[in-house]
């Protein structure tokens, strides 16, 4: 938090930068006092704790609004996308990633391994880019970006935003999953369960996935920083109209309210994504459950 | 005691043991992934020397020559392979001189975030404590924070350059290697030697730099490659939104977003930019993990 404090103060006074550059002392100085950058520093720095502390992120600087309002306009389409991605993740990588692991070495393992790699290494821009060029451009199937008019209007500007969105961490889960499982499946327990009779399919599924999981849900403590970080690219590209691209364009403003808000929202954002994840691993490994109530 | 060096025979001579263990060796570095490293062997050289082997000056204008399409496809000139973009500027010339400045921060976002990054995590995982509480939390902070929003957040206050984007870079790479080498020095310090160290009476310093340090080292390699194509990554899309090293210096990420408001008649601009990328961090990823399951196959979770 006084690193971001720092940050807002060092880039330079809002008032200054946002009044043309003709104002007079006297202009400059009322702006100060609305702002509230006339103050001592270790006054403003009690004022901004308090601030974030009570969600009272003042008015934006650019547009004259609160800026509660403003993200509470915009974050219901940054949500919307980051769900339908994890949809589309779930979906996808748990079935390649135990896919691959199962059948180690031949094709469809392969196959599964490079679509990773190339996921991992294309940075999403450019993908994001490359699809509407193909499916926007050249044969016309899907809208380029945006949401068309009146909010997002149907389900056809979701689809290449969502896939350049979900592409990082469906490579990322698939080739951890893989890794994973195949370390489970040399396990004796493993052996002992189809030595049972247990048919393979509830072998791979229960025994092993679950066992698989750990790897993967600690990764999905730190991916919201990464989900983040995509959104922010992916809706600058297809200038969707979520928080990532109005955070980029407040940067670009110096419009330091609604940065503040922005990462004062992910840094809550990040918190609970650890509480939720340190809980759920009470849930899939009854050991650390144990662990924890003796 | 005088050798009798007879015995030992000519330097070069090799016993069939030794024999088979350079064979060994020699049959393991043949799976070396060749595309790959001729792909980075070729990113590095250009990075060094791509001012001098540019076909054509980076900076040129042409505005008679804009949106060339590439050479292969109708109304192509062979003297811009790739075409050129809307100020008539050659594709191939700018990626050739923009990989010096992937590479440039790269490099040195790597060496200052492996370096602070390793001491932070030598000294968390030897001292433990508090000290190791504290400094692991940071880096648990660090890495959970989008870093897109912090480099853009830093971008801002320092104004942009290559300096910049450094320093925003390393500073998320510092937590990564932290978390790495504390690990690894939680296992090594209990080892007989460290103890045996201490009981001779080599300070804490001594310990960490001449005893701990070195038996780390190999993990430290082997993160710094699989970082590589990550930082390469970072400060293209740091580019592409407009925060990242200024015009004119080329930079990959900065043409992919300049071919944006033209992807419907140029495509050109802004894919071959984004596929060198693509190529790029890819081939690291791959001599990464080549390189990790050769030498720490026990970092395979990275």
């Amino acid at each position: 938090m006084a690193i971001l404090f720092v940050a807002t103060r060092a880039a330079g006074d809002p008032a200054t930068l946002t009044l043309p550059s003709d104002a007079t002392p006297a202009q400059i100085q009322a702006a100060r006092e609305r702002i509230g950058t006339d103050r001592p520093y270790l006054v403003q720095f009690g004022i901004f704790v308090r601030d974030m502390a009570t969600f009272n992120f003042g008015r934006s600087i650019v547009y004259r609004e609160p800026v509660v309002g403003l993200i509470g306009d915009r974050i219901g389409a940054s949500l919307k996308l980051q769900l339908a991605s994890l949809i589309l993740v779930l979906v996808t990588a748990f079935p390649l990633g135990i896919l691959a692991a199962t059948r180690r070495g031949r094709l469809s393992d392969h196959l599964v391994r490079l679509t990773a790699a190339f996921g991992q290494a294309a940075p999403s821009f450019w993908v994001g880019l490359l699809l509407m060029t193909i499916f926007a451009v050249q044969l016309g199937w899907l809208p380029a970006g945006g949401t068309g008019p009146g909010g997002i209007a149907s389900w056809r500007h979701f689809v290449l935003p969502t896939i350049t969105t979900s592409l990082l961490l469906f490579a990322s889960i698939t080739r951890l999953l893989r890794s994973s499982m195949l370390e489970v499946l040399d396990a004796e327990f493993v052996k002992l369960a189809r030595a049972k009779g247990v048919s393979e399919t509830k072998v791979v599924w229960v025994h092993v996935l679950r066992n698989a999981l750990l790897p993967i849900m600690t990764f999905m403590a730190i991916w919201i920083g990464t989900a983040v970080s995509g959104a922010v690219v992916v809706e600058v590209v297809f200038d969707w109209p979520g928080i990532g691209a109005m955070f980029v364009d407040a940067i670009g403003n110096r419009d330091f309210p609604i940065i503040q808000a922005i990462v004062g929202l992910v840094a809550v954002a990040v918190l609970l994504m650890n509480l939720i994840v340190d809980l759920l691993y009470g849930v899939v490994d009854p050991r650390i459950r144990l662990q924890a109530t003796n | 005691m005088a050798i009798d060096t007879e015995k030992l025979g000519p330097p070069f001579a090799i016993s069939g043991q030794e024999f088979f263990v350079r064979w060994y060796a020699w049959k393991n570095l043949r799976r070396l992934p060749l595309l790959p490293l001729f792909i980075v062997a070729l990113f590095v050289f250009l990075a060094m020397c791509g001012q001098w082997l540019a076909p054509v000056p980076f900076d040129e204008q042409n505005l008679r020559l804009r949106f060339l399409p590439p050479a292969w496809l109708e109304g192509g000139d062979l003297r811009y392979l790739l075409g050129t973009d809307n100020l008539g500027r050659d594709i191939l010339s700018r990626i050739i001189v923009g990989a010096q400045t992937s590479f440039v921060v790269a490099v040195a976002a790597l060496a200052f975030g492996s370096v602070l990054g390793s001491l932070i995590g030598l000294v968390s995982g030897y001292l433990g404590g508090r000290v190791d509480a504290f400094l692991m939390r940071t880096a648990d902070g660090m890495m959970s924070f989008p870093l897109i929003l912090a480099a853009l957040l830093l971008v801002a206050v320092i104004g942009p350059g290559v300096h910049a984007v450094v320093i925003a870079t390393s500073l998320i790479l510092w937590a990564r290697f932290a978390r790495l080498i504390r690990s690894e020095v939680l296992s090594v310090k209990e080892r007989d030697f460290v103890k045996l160290a201490r009981i001779a009476g080599a300070s804490n310093l001594r310990i960490m730099m001449v005893h701990i340090l070195p038996n780390v080292l190999n993990s430290v390699v082997v993160l710094l490659t699989l970082q590589l194509g990550f930082i390469i990554i970072v400060e293209a899309t740091l580019s592409f939104l407009g925060a990242g090293v200024p015009p004119p210096t080329p930079t990959w990420g900065q043409m992919v977003a300049g071919g944006r408001t033209y992807i419907e008649t140029a495509w050109w601009i802004s894919l071959f930019p984004g596929l060198a990328i693509a190529a790029v961090v890819l081939s690291f990823n791959l001599l990464g993990d080549w390189l990790r399951d050769h030498l720490d196959p026990k970092l395979r979770q990275l």
